[in-house]
């Protein structure tokens, strides 16, 4: 079947919301704010694909047997990665590199909540 | 008195069970039970389902069936496809498998509706590949046994720094969440399940629960209306029965080693083919009893050696373009061509197109007299 039915949709959540929002600011004051619900999160190992710092858009590989995937996490203020000999920003990281990526799956997309850089034997190239 | 009336009793049992025929092709592991038994004759019915557009083929393919490319001499068997494999291996020596752009397996065959709305013919292999490779279909019997061959197995005949200095440098490939890897020419894939699981995306078009988005064509998506069948197109219980089918296979039957072949596995340790080619594997615990505490005679160690230049094509994973995983030679007995690509028209063209860490064992399979030789050739044959 074929992928993109129902994108849009978090984009009309999206505007719903803020429709509501704006809706609340109008009314009188509630009693007590509602407590907003944590977001789903979800881990995944996998291999670096890329790393884009100015769009702030980190892309890995994972997949099942021969059909690979890439999934896209972004990040909004930049993460400190976790790493054996010394943590470092996401700058460090470079295709090739298997991480670690805790994230929170926002209507907006995917968002890094933390990562860690997870050691990987020699390239090929180094033999 | 009475125990010799028990012993004659049961002897004729021992008897039956010491003489009993070893499983012939396509025959179920011995030992399973009942239900077992039930999912292997279930699943190989989806083994052999051929697909349509309707059922959800495609719309990019290879196949229209496991049965198509795993057919001889029964399900499960070899096959005469032969598929196309791309990656790039960039000048850092990391290998890109183009995820982005429809993954390394570029099909060869496209829905009518596809081809309406794009006008290929197959999956074009992107420019920014720097290699392609072709890639023969395999036999599966005996695979289940391999998947439960434990890690350690595996890892224990590795030496990537060659300390033995016997010139063989086994190393594990890993798989993108860096699981140890074993299934496939490049030992990429950790897990038989997962094997299957991501073959029917890739090979049938067929989204499957633990993949439910179609492939797409050179990293764009599938175009709207070309493929309506809802998704995932098959669900998690007959995948769930193809894997028992696949896994649940039994090996080869032991060759019957009769005139010079007997002096087969002598000369294959002689040659040092069977350093790489590890006549036999353990398995470990198993969640089934036919597949627990077992040797198989896989003839491989599951591990990447470098085969030189003249068959080097795709990096994968941490395989560069020349290391390829050990083939197993259980099943050879089914193959008419050989090697990776079935370039090779024999078992003795195969072994003289050895390079790499296999140069001394072809060297001396060369230098072997004329009776040995064959001797060995009628051996392998039998596997």
């Amino acid at each position: 079947m074929t992928r993109g039915i129902g994108r849009r949709a978090p984009l009309f959540t999206l505007y719903f919301s803020m429709f509501l929002s704006g809706a609340a600011s109008a009314a009188p004051p509630s009693p007590a704010p509602t407590p907003t619900a944590p977001l789903p999160s979800a881990t995944l190992t996998a291999t670096v694909r890329s790393v884009d710092a100015q769009a702030r858009t980190l892309q890995v590989v994972t997949g099942v047997g021969y059909a690979l995937r890439v999934v896209k996490i972004s990040w909004k203020e930049a993460p400190m990665v976790k790493a054996a000999t010394a943590g470092g920003g996401m700058s460090q990281l470079k295709q090739g590199d298997l991480v670690r990526v805790e994230y929170a799956k926002a209507p907006e997309g995917n968002v890094v909540m933390s990562i860690e850089l997870l050691p990987t034997p020699a390239p090929p190239s180094v033999r | 008195m009475r125990r010799s009336l028990l012993s004659f009793a049961i002897a004729p049992i021992v008897l039956a069970a010491a003489c009993a025929k070893p499983p012939a092709p396509g025959e179920p592991l011995p030992g399973l039970d009942a239900a077992q038994r039930d999912q292997f004759d279930r699943g190989k019915v989806i083994f052999n389902r051929v697909f349509e557009p309707e059922t959800g083929l495609g719309p990019l393919f290879n196949a229209k069936a496991c049965g198509e490319c795993h057919e001889k001499p029964v399900a499960g068997g070899v096959g005469d496809e032969v598929e196309v494999h791309a990656t790039a291996f960039l000048s850092n020596g990391v290998c890109d498998p183009l995820a982005d752009l429809g993954g390394f397996v570029y099909q060869q065959q496209v829905t009518p509706a596809l081809k309406n709305a794009l006008g290929i013919d197959k999956e074009p292999v992107p420019a920014k590949a720097t290699a392609q490779g072709r890639r023969s279909s395999p036999d599966l019997l005996g695979f289940g046994l391999l998947d439960a061959v434990p890690d350690s197995e595996i890892l224990a005949y590795a030496d990537p720094d060659d300390r033995n200095h016997d010139g063989i440098s086994g190393r594990p490939n890993r798989f993108f969440d860096g699981r140890l890897g074993r299934f496939g020419r490049k030992a990429l894939v950790p897990t038989l399940a997962e094997f299957n699981e991501g073959a029917f995306p890739v090979e049938i078009g067929i989204t499957v629960p633990a993949v439910p988005n179609e492939e797409t064509v050179a990293g764009q998506p599938i175009p709207a209306g070309v493929d309506p069948v809802p998704d995932p197109e098959l669900d998690a219980q007959s995948v769930a029965l193809v894997n028992a089918f696949v896994r649940f296979l039994a090996p080869p039957s032991p060759p019957k080693l009769k005139g010079a072949s007997r002096r087969g596995p002598e000369l294959f340790e002689k040659t040092g083919c069977a350093a790489c080619h590890v006549p036999r594997l353990k398995t470990g615990d198993s969640d089934v009893k036919a597949l627990a505490h077992r040797e198989v005679a896989a003839y491989t160690d599951l591990l990447l050696h470098d085969m030189g230049p003249t068959l080097a094509d795709i990096c994968l994973g941490l395989a560069s373009p020349s290391e390829f995983r050990t083939e197993p030679l259980m099943g050879l007995r089914f193959s008419e061509k050989f090697l990776h690509d079935g370039r090779a028209a024999s078992i003795e063209e195969a072994i003289r197109l050895h390079g790499g860490e296999a140069v001394a064992a072809r060297d001396r399979f060369d230098a072997l007299p004329a009776p040995e030789r064959e001797a060995l050739l009628a051996f392998l044959k039998q596997l």
